[in-house]
């Protein structure tokens, strides 16, 4: 049993927090969500150049051979430096279903550019009635000679206006929720029939509402199994709470420190507010909101290299749960003991905290993952 | 990064579960009656294996019959034995009294009582709170005076809410000696002069398995004669040692996931009984309690492993008394609404008294967890020792992590 990192685990956080601290300030990062993009193509270009992109995925596929372990370490800095390149949607989700489920071909294909940043992905899993349900699906693949015809509806396809390709779940056959007839294809962002709405979200991330109609693709834009879809879907969304997890974790760490360094030096009634007991005990359980989210996180990681199954699973939502509750916690908690400078623009509080609200509802908030911890 | 044991540690687990299957599990498969105690000759056997193995006080330093082992295989055990079921010599004994003894006490002193502790021969007790003063211990009315021939204390006085006094042979004591001095001198409870009673017979209902029986005796001490070398540490040292020993009490936890026991008792309980439209097992309110509980102890788990594997930490948790107080700060907080949810889910029948002197012969009313359940709730669980409060926790912790 062993909580700490090899020699390679520790360059890598060094090498990434360096990047985060020296090269990532926060003035930038706000120019960039208001800009064209939301992210900068020259950052997306660095970390191609260090390898970043590569690191989850097998080195037979051109990667380095890293797991949840090395996604965790790179995700809790990017959540300390609130990193708005779209890491999650091409990398780990639609880069997560090529590794899982795609044929050489397809690999040969698509994660080259990925990894070599001139490929730009997104996962479109959510529909407006299923909410967490991933299952729940009323966009139709129907058999079309050797393909398919795709039409529907995506909602919330996370760097959707950047995407090249799209990873669409749509069902060809069963019923609306059946965990049977899901199939995922590659669907190119510019094929004929898929129109998009872009749009902000309120952490400073783009997403897009997808429209399918009559989108044609052949045999060979399947991924996995007809049918057979959901399995890797859930395997996919869990190491995506990991890596979003990991973020939270990374925020929560920059609140408490920002909140145990604004409460020593603000005075108040002649001594600094952090004198006071009642808050000092508030942030007493900011700090351990944060470690306990840092162990399951760990926790979760480890389970997740273990392979892949209800262990894991059930790791994964406890992990969800509690960074769900302590982002909460901590956020507010930090705004709060900000005062009135915590909801102003030009602080970063604000937006930690908004960064981790969203969290929060990415794939299960915290009611929908206890109720999965529950059951399994 | 890995959650497998090592194999020599996997080798240890595996001796310890043997041993406790033998020598413990075995013998109690015949006994399972819940609701009762298990009968003491069961218990005994038990602890004089243990004590036959080496194993009877694993937490102590080897010099006085400690095992020696890892934090973590020290973890092994107790979570096995918690699992089992299977009962550790009393606490108060092994992990109050004996640490105060080797940290404060005579050489003469240790040999006397360490070996027989260890044994399992002698019990303690702690007589530190009084029916006028309660917990404010600088306000006790006991009075320890010093007996004309030179070489004994007379004491006189009552104390209250001792834990134990009832099966104990021995009470360590606060007294006062003089105007603002107190002194902790060990009591032969067999002395003349010595009365035990116990206002809450051992309960028709109570259930090890719900940590009840708080078995809060008063002691009367009329007239008794105690040696002068009964006395611990230097003269007038009583509330400096009391002191010291809480602020290292945080040091001895039972491990994080015994949590999950009483939790998973609770939700094996809930399939029989009634919710407000089914099985309670059923109603989405309490699984999603349960469900809660569960995530907050897998959470202090793992941050208890990070803590006993001795992984690195940042910030003030890299002092490991932040760490301990941590720990148990959490785990007070958790043991307290686990307790609360078990109350609750008895509904009405968690009204009756838990004081079995109240009711007739008949045995408990209701569920027969439910007085256990009511009982080790309105107990508040911890010890004064134990900062049920939490605040001299937070206070430590905050300071560490503010340097205000």
């Amino acid at each position: 049993m062993d909580f700490s990192f090899s020699e390679e685990q520790t360059l890598l956080q060094d090498s990434v927090a360096r990047f985060i601290q020296n090269d990532y300030d926060f003035a930038a990062r706000q120019k960039l969500i208001r800009g064209e993009d939301g992210f900068s193509r020259a950052n997306w270009r660095t970390f191609a150049e260090l390898g970043w992109l590569g690191v989850p995925f097998p080195e037979a596929d051109g990667g380095f051979g890293g797991g949840a372990i090395e996604s965790m370490i790179m995700l809790e800095q990017f959540g300390k430096g609130l990193v708005v390149e779209p890491f999650l949607p091409t990398v780990v989700l639609a880069g997560g279903v090529l590794k899982i489920a795609g044929t050489a071909a397809q690999k040969h294909q698509y994660l080259a550019g990925i990894i070599d940043g001139s490929l730009q992905g997104a996962l479109a899993y959510v529909e407006p009635q299923g909410r967490f349900n991933l299952a729940d699906l009323v966009t139709t693949a129907k058999a079309d000679g050797s393909g398919y015809v795709l039409n529907g509806y995506k909602a919330v396809v996370l760097n959707g206006p950047a995407a090249n390709v799209l990873v669409v779940s749509a069902r060809t056959s069963g019923a609306q929720r059946d965990r049977d007839g899901v199939t995922l294809f590659l669907v190119d962002a510019k094929a004929p029939g898929v129109s998009r709405r872009d749009y902000p979200t309120v952490d400073g991330l783009r997403a897009s509402e997808i429209t399918l109609e009559n989108v044609k693709v052949g045999a060979e834009a399947v991924l996995g199994e007809v049918g057979g879809g959901l399995p890797v879907l859930e395997r996919v969304i869990d190491e995506g709470i990991m890596a979003v997890g990991s973020e939270a974790v990374g925020a929560m760490e920059v609140l408490y420190k920002a909140t145990v360094e604004y409460c020593k030096t603000r005075e108040q009634f002649g001594q600094p507010i952090g004198k006071f007991q009642v808050l000092q005990h508030r942030m007493v359980d900011m700090f351990m909101e944060h470690e306990q989210s840092k162990s399951l996180m760990y926790m979760a990681a480890m389970r997740l290299d273990e392979g892949y199954g209800p262990e894991a699973q059930k790791a994964v939502s406890a992990f969800k749960v509690q960074v769900g509750k302590s982002g909460r916690f901590v956020g507010q908690n930090a705004v709060q003991l900000h005062g009135g400078m915590g909801m102003t623009d030009e602080l970063n509080i604000g937006h930690y905290f908004k960064r981790l609200t969203t969290i929060d509802t990415l794939f299960g908030n915290v009611d929908f993952h206890l109720k999965r911890f529950g059951s399994l | 990064m890995n959650l497998y044991l090592a194999s020599d540690d996997q080798r240890f687990l595996e001796a310890a579960r043997a041993f406790i299957e033998t020598e413990w599990t075995s013998r109690v498969r015949g006994y399972e009656r819940p609701g009762r105690p298990l009968p003491d000759p069961v218990v005994l056997a038990w602890h004089t294996a243990l004590v036959a193995r080496g194993w009877s006080v694993p937490d102590w330093p080897e010099r006085w019959g400690g095992t020696g082992w890892s934090p973590l295989r020290r973890h092994l055990w107790a979570l096995e034995c918690a699992r089992a079921g299977a009962p550790a010599l009393d606490r108060v004994t092994v992990e109050l009294v004996a640490p105060a003894l080797w940290r404060f006490g005579t050489p003469a002193q240790c040999e006397r009582h360490l070996p027989a502790i260890r044994a399992g021969c002698e019990r303690w007790c702690m007589g530190l709170a009084e029916p006028q003063a309660g917990w404010a211990l600088e306000r006790i009315a006991t009075r320890a005076d010093p007996d004309p021939d030179g070489a004994h204390f007379v004491v006189q006085g009552t104390k209250a809410l001792v834990t134990g006094a009832a099966r104990a042979d021995w009470m360590l004591t606060l007294v006062g000696t003089g105007p603002g001095t107190a002194d902790l001198l060990a009591i032969d409870l067999a002395t003349v002069g010595v009365r035990v009673k116990s206002p809450v017979a051992p309960p028709g209902g109570a259930d090890r398995r719900f940590d009840s029986d708080p078995n809060h005796c008063h002691v009367a001490l009329d007239h008794v004669r105690v040696p002068i070398t009964a006395r611990l540490g230097e003269p007038g040292a009583g509330l400096a040692i009391l002191n010291a020993l809480r602020d290292t009490a945080f040091e001895r936890q039972p491990p994080a996931a015994t949590l999950a026991l009483p939790l998973a008792r609770l939700m094996a309980l809930a399939a029989d009984l009634p919710g407000n439209d089914g099985q309670l097992a059923d109603d989405p309110d309490f699984r999603r309690h349960c469900a809660d509980l569960g995530v907050e102890i897998a959470a202090l788990e793992a941050l208890e492993l990070r803590h006993l594997t001795g992984a690195p930490f940042d910030g003030p948790m890299r002092d490991p008394t932040v760490r301990a107080r941590a720990l148990r700060l959490r785990a007070n907080r958790l043991r307290e609404r686990i307790g609360a949810l078990a109350v609750d889910a008895f509904g009405y029948h968690s009204l009756p008294d838990p004081d079995p002197l109240t009711v007739d012969n008949e045995g408990p009313i209701g569920h027969h967890y439910a007085l256990a359940a009511v009982q080790a709730m309105l107990a508040g669980g911890a010890t004064v020792l134990d900062d049920a409060t939490g605040i001299t926790d937070l206070d430590t912790i905050a300071h560490q992590l503010t340097g205000l």
